[in-house]
């Protein structure tokens, strides 16, 4: 058997794996770049993405008077670090949702330019993609009565 | 679509292609 048609037959790919690597690395660039931005000058979004110039324009002014904004760029600057080095990935995502759910609301049902309907739905998909991928995590979060287990008790790692 | 919506899907995709290409070659040798 020649080498290509070994690896044809050995080679049984988990495309699963391969989109939630895809989906980590977009979303986790997105995030680095975009928080990354807000603290240093990378590149400028004038044109199509000033948010000054979109009914999210009153809100964003808020965020940036209240300090917030400061705040969701450095979580998205961590997440960005966390999703590029495959560390802490679950937590990542976690973390980040509020972000999302957040961007993609203003995104789908407040600007609805078609342009930021797009990064809203990115956002929100790829984030719920990569909980999907670590449902596992979660899931003992669904508890119909939980049990007690604080931090201070040494139970809290229990099962 | 802006550069910094586009960038990280070209990134993303660049980094799948070196993944998968490289679990191909592995595979290959391997058998």
């Amino acid at each position: 058997m020649n080498a290509t048609a070994a690896r044809s037959v050995g080679w049984r790919p988990d495309w699963g794996r391969y989109a939630l690597l895809w989906v980590r690395m977009a979303f986790g660039s997105h995030s680095l770049i975009s928080g990354l931005n807000h603290f240093l000058p990378l590149f400028s979004i004038d044109g199509g993405g000033d948010p000054a110039l979109s009914p999210i324009g009153p809100l964003m002014g808020e965020l940036m008077a209240t300090g917030l904004y400061d705040g969701v760029k450095l979580v998205e600057t961590a997440v960005g670090i966390c999703l590029l080095a495959n560390r802490f990935v679950p937590l990542a995502a976690l973390v980040e949702l509020p972000i999302s759910v957040v961007i993609a609301w203003l995104c789908l049902f407040v600007d609805e330019s078609p342009n930021i309907v797009f990064s809203g739905l990115r956002e929100i998909s790829f984030n719920l993609f990569i909980l999907a991928c670590y449902a596992g995590y979660f899931r003992p979060v669904v508890a119909w009565k939980a049990d007690v287990r604080p931090v201070w008790s040494g139970r809290s790692a229990g099962r | 679509m802006m550069p910094h919506q586009y960038g990280p899907l070209l990134f993303a995709t660049a980094v799948l292609l070196i993944a998968l290409l490289s679990d191909w070659l592995r595979t290959g040798t391997r058998r």
